[in-house]
C-alpha cells in the first residue's frame, strides 16, 4: 500500500469515527435518562393530563434525567395491554377508570403503592385510596366525574328527572351512552335500582328502556358534540364535567342533575406489576396525586378533586360532580365488584331486550 | 428467464413469512384463546353458548344480510361506473379525474365518513332535504341509524375497491371479440350479455369477495352508523374484548364469524365458476 493510500484509509476512518461518535451523542445521553412509560386518557382528558401532570412532571424532573412518555388510549385498551404484557411488562403507570381498576387487580397486573414513596397520599380524602382486604393501595383517584344530564336550552320546560328522556316531545331527539361507553353500566345500575330493581333483576330497567324512543345510544364520545352541534338533539345524559366544558365552548347544552341523583366514578393512577422503573413511577404516582394537580386536573376537566382540601375558584366549584356545596362524601360511588361480577350478564340483557328491537 | 430454486424461496418464501406472522399466528393465538377460560380451564363452553343461542345466530344472519345487500349494491354501482369509465370515458384526463374522485373515499379515515354520512343521512341532512325539494317525500326518510343507513355508508366505503377491481378486468377484455359480436348482429344488450359480462367474471368475483369480507368484519362504520339500535357481530366481538373483558367468548365469536365468512365464499367461488365456465360452453 503506498503512503497516499495509507493516509486516504487512514483519514476515512478517523471520519467514520468522527460521524458515529457526533451520531450516537444524543442516544448516549438518552441512555443517561430515565423515561417512565404511563399510559393517558384521551381527547380533552389527555390534554388536561399532560397540561397538569406529564408537562409539569417532566419540567421538574428534567434535570434529573427523568421524565414521562405518555400513550393515550382508553381505560379498556389499556386493560387489554396489561393483560398482554403481564409476563414482561413495558408500562409503568397507568390510568384506568374505576371499575377497571378493579378488574386489573384481579387480573393481577397491578402492585402495591407504597406510602413512604407517594407522601401526597396524605393530602387525599380516604375515599380516594383504594385499598385490598389486606390494605395494600392498589390505586389513586385523580378526580372524580357523575354521569347526568344535559338538555338544549331551546327546550320549553326545563328538565330536573331521567325519565324526562321518555317524554314524548324528546322522541327521537334524545341520546344516551352505549355499552361501548365506560358509564353506561354503572348508569343502568344505578336507574335499575332507583326503579326498584337490583343487580340480579334487572327487568325494571331493561323494561323501561325498550320502551325509550331514543335517538341513539353514542358509541363514541365525538358523536355527542356532533349531534349537540347539529342541534337535532334535545336532551341526553352525558359525562356532567364534559358536558359542561362542551357548554364553555358555547355548545347549546345545559347539563344539569337529575333529582334522582346520579351514578359516579372517577379516573385512578395505578402502579403496574413488574413495571421497570417502579421507584420512578412511584414519583410520577406521587406528582399526579399532588394537590396542585388534582385541583389543576379540577379546573381544567371539572372532576371533583379527591383532596381533603381542594383548592378551586369559584367557576370550577359550581361544576362539580357533588354541586357548588358539597363533597365526595354525596357521591353515589357504585359497588364496582358487584357491577364487574355482573357487567356480561347486564350487556347481554341490554342487546337481546334493547338493541335490535 | 428460469428461477433458481434459491430465488423461488425466497420469493415465495418472504409473504408466506409475513402472513404467518401478521395473521398465521395471532390467529392461532386466538383459537387456544377461544377454547380456554379462567374457570374451566381448556373447554369448548364459548363454543356451546354460541351454538345453543339463537339470539348470536340472529346477529350472525343480520350481518350476513347486511354484507351481502352491501355487496350486491356495490357490485351494481361499481359495475356501471367500471363499464362507464373503460368503454364510454375516452378522454385521459376525465379519466384520471373520475378515477381520482373515486378513490378519495380510501384516503379518507373511516371515522371521518361516517360522521359525513351522519350529517347527510339526518333528518335536515342533504338527502331528505334533496328528496323534499324535488317533491318524492312529504316527511324526512329514517335513514340515519338505520339498516339502510349502515348500508348506504357501508356501500360508499367499498365502491372504490369493487370500480377498480371490476375496471381493472374490463379494460383487458380484447375489442376484437366485442366487434366480432357486433359483426355477427349482436346489438350493444346482447353483446353486454353474451360477451363482455362473461368475461369480466373474474372481476365481479374478485371484487365481491372483497368488499363481502370487508363487509361481514366492518367496525367501525356499523358502530357509529348504527347509532347503538342495531348489532353486527363485529360490535359484539369488541363488546366482549372491550367492555365485558371476556376475552374467550370474543374469539369464539371471531373464529365462528371466520368459519361461517369461508363457507360461504367458497360456496359463492364454486358457483360462480361453474356459471363462468358454462357461459364458456359452445352452444
Amino acid at each position: 500500500m503506498s503512503l497516499a493510500s495509507y493516509r486516504c484509509v487512514v483519514q476515512s476512518v478517523a471520519c467514520c469515527l468522527t460521524v458515529a461518535v457526533v451520531v450516537s451523542m444524543p442516544y448516549a445521553t438518552s441512555l443517561a435518562e430515565t423515561v417512565v412509560h404511563s399510559t393517558g386518557y384521551t381527547g380533552v382528558w389527555f390534554d388536561a393530563q399532560k397540561a397538569c401532570v406529564f408537562d409539569p412532571f417532566n419540567a421538574k424532573y428534567k434535570s434529573e434525567g427523568l421524565s414521562v412518555v405518555a400513550d393515550p388510549g382508553l381505560s379498556s385498551t389499556t386493560l387489554v395491554r396489561l393483560r398482554s404484557e403481564k409476563s414482561k411488562p413495558t408500562l409503568d403507570v397507568a390510568w384506568l377508570d374505576g371499575g377497571i381498576s378493579e378488574q386489573a387487580l384481579k387480573d393481577d397486573v397491578l402492585d402495591g403503592i407504597e406510602v413512604q414513596h407517594v407522601p401526597n397520599i396524605g393530602n387525599m380524602s380516604p375515599q380516594g385510596v383504594y385499598k385490598t382486604g389486606s390494605g395494600s393501595i392498589y390505586a389513586l383517584s385523580a378526580g372524580y366525574y357523575a354521569q347526568g344530564m344535559f338538555y338544549n336550552p331551546s327546550v320549553k320546560d326545563k328538565p330536573d328527572s331521567w325519565w324526562d328522556l321518555w317524554k314524548p316531545e324528546y322522541a327521537g331527539r334524545s341520546i344516551f351512552p352505549s355499552p361501548a361507553q365506560a358509564p353506561f353500566v354503572p348508569t343502568i345500575v344505578f336507574l335499575n335500582k332507583v326503579l326498584g330493581g337490583s343487580i340480579t333483576n334487572l327487568n325494571p330497567v331493561m323494561d323501561k328502556f325498550a320502551s325509550l324512543k331514543v335517538s341513539q345510544y353514542y358509541e363514541a364520545t365525538g358523536v355527542v358534540q356532533a349531534a349537540l352541534a347539529s342541534g337535532d338533539i334535545l336532551i341526553g345524559s352525558y359525562y356532567v364535567n364534559v358536558a359542561w366544558a362542551l357548554a364553555d365552548t358555547g355548545l347549546p347544552v345545559r347539563p344539569f342533575t337529575p333529582k334522582e341523583g346520579v351514578p359516579a366514578g372517577d379516573i385512578r393512577v395505578e402502579l403496574v406489576k413488574g413495571a421497570p422503573h417502579k421507584l420512578e413511577a412511584e414519583k410520577l404516582i406521587n406528582f399526579a396525586v399532588s394537590p396542585e394537580a388534582l385541583n389543576c386536573l379540577a379546573e381544567k376537566l371539572y372532576l371533583g378533586p379527591p383532596l381533603k382540601h381542594p383548592q378551586l375558584s369559584d367557576h370550577a366549584r359550581e361544576r362539580m360532580p357533588w354541586g357548588p356545596t358539597g363533597s365526595i362524601e354525596n357521591l353515589a360511588v357504585p359497588n364496582w365488584n358487584e357491577i364487574n361480577d355482573h357487567r356480561a350478564e347486564i350487556i347481554d340483557q341490554w342487546n337481546r331486550r334493547v338493541v335490535n328491537k | 428467464m428460469m428461477l433458481t430454486r434459491g430465488r423461488a424461496v425466497l420469493l415465495l418464501g418472504t409473504p408466506c413469512l409475513v402472513m404467518l406472522t401478521c395473521f398465521g399466528i395471532p390467529l392461532g393465538m386466538m383459537a387456544l384463546s377461544s377454547l380456554h377460560s379462567d374457570e374451566a380451564g381448556w373447554t369448548l363452553a364459548n363454543y356451546g353458548r354460541i351454538i345453543g343461542s339463537a339470539y348470536f345466530w340472529g346477529v350472525l344472519i343480520s350481518t350476513l344480510r347486511l354484507a351481502a345487500i352491501v355487496t350486491a349494491s356495490t357490485l351494481i354501482l361499481g359495475y356501471t361506473l367500471a363499464y362507464y369509465i373503460v368503454f364510454h370515458l375516452h378522454n385521459g384526463i376525465a379519466r384520471r379525474v373520475v378515477y381520482a374522485i373515486l378513490i378519495t373515499p380510501l384516503f379518507t379515515s373511516a371515522i371521518v365518513l361516517s360522521f359525513g354520512w351522519i350529517l347527510m343521512l339526518g333528518p335536515a341532512g342533504a338527502i331528505n332535504h334533496w328528496l323534499r325539494a324535488l317533491g318524492i317525500i312529504d316527511r324526512p326518510l329514517d335513514l340515519l341509524y338505520s339498516w339502510t343507513g349502515i348500508a348506504i355508508a357501508l356501500t360508499y366505503t367499498m365502491l372504490p375497491l369493487m370500480v377498480l377491481t371490476i375496471s381493472s378486468v374490463l379494460q383487458n377484455i380484447d375489442r376484437v371479440l366485442l366487434a366480432a359480436s357486433a359483426d355477427l348482429g349482436g346489438g350493444p344488450f346482447a353483446t353486454f350479455v353474451a360477451v363482455t359480462f362473461p368475461l369480466s367474471l373474474p372481476g365481479v368475483a374478485t371484487g365481491s369477495l372483497i368488499v363481502f369480507a370487508l363487509s361481514v368484519s366492518a367496525y367501525v362504520v356499523p358502530s357509529i352508523m348504527s347509532g347503538g339500535r342495531h348489532l353486527v357481530i363485529s360490535m359484539l366481538i369488541y363488546q366482549q374484548y372491550m367492555v365485558v373483558f371476556d376475552f374467550g367468548f370474543g374469539a369464539a365469536l371471531s373464529i365462528v364469524l371466520l368459519i361461517v365468512t369461508f363457507i360461504i365464499i367458497g360456496i359463492y367461488s364454486v358457483v360462480l365458476e361453474r356459471s363462468s365456465s358454462t357461459a364458456w360452453e359452445p352452444t
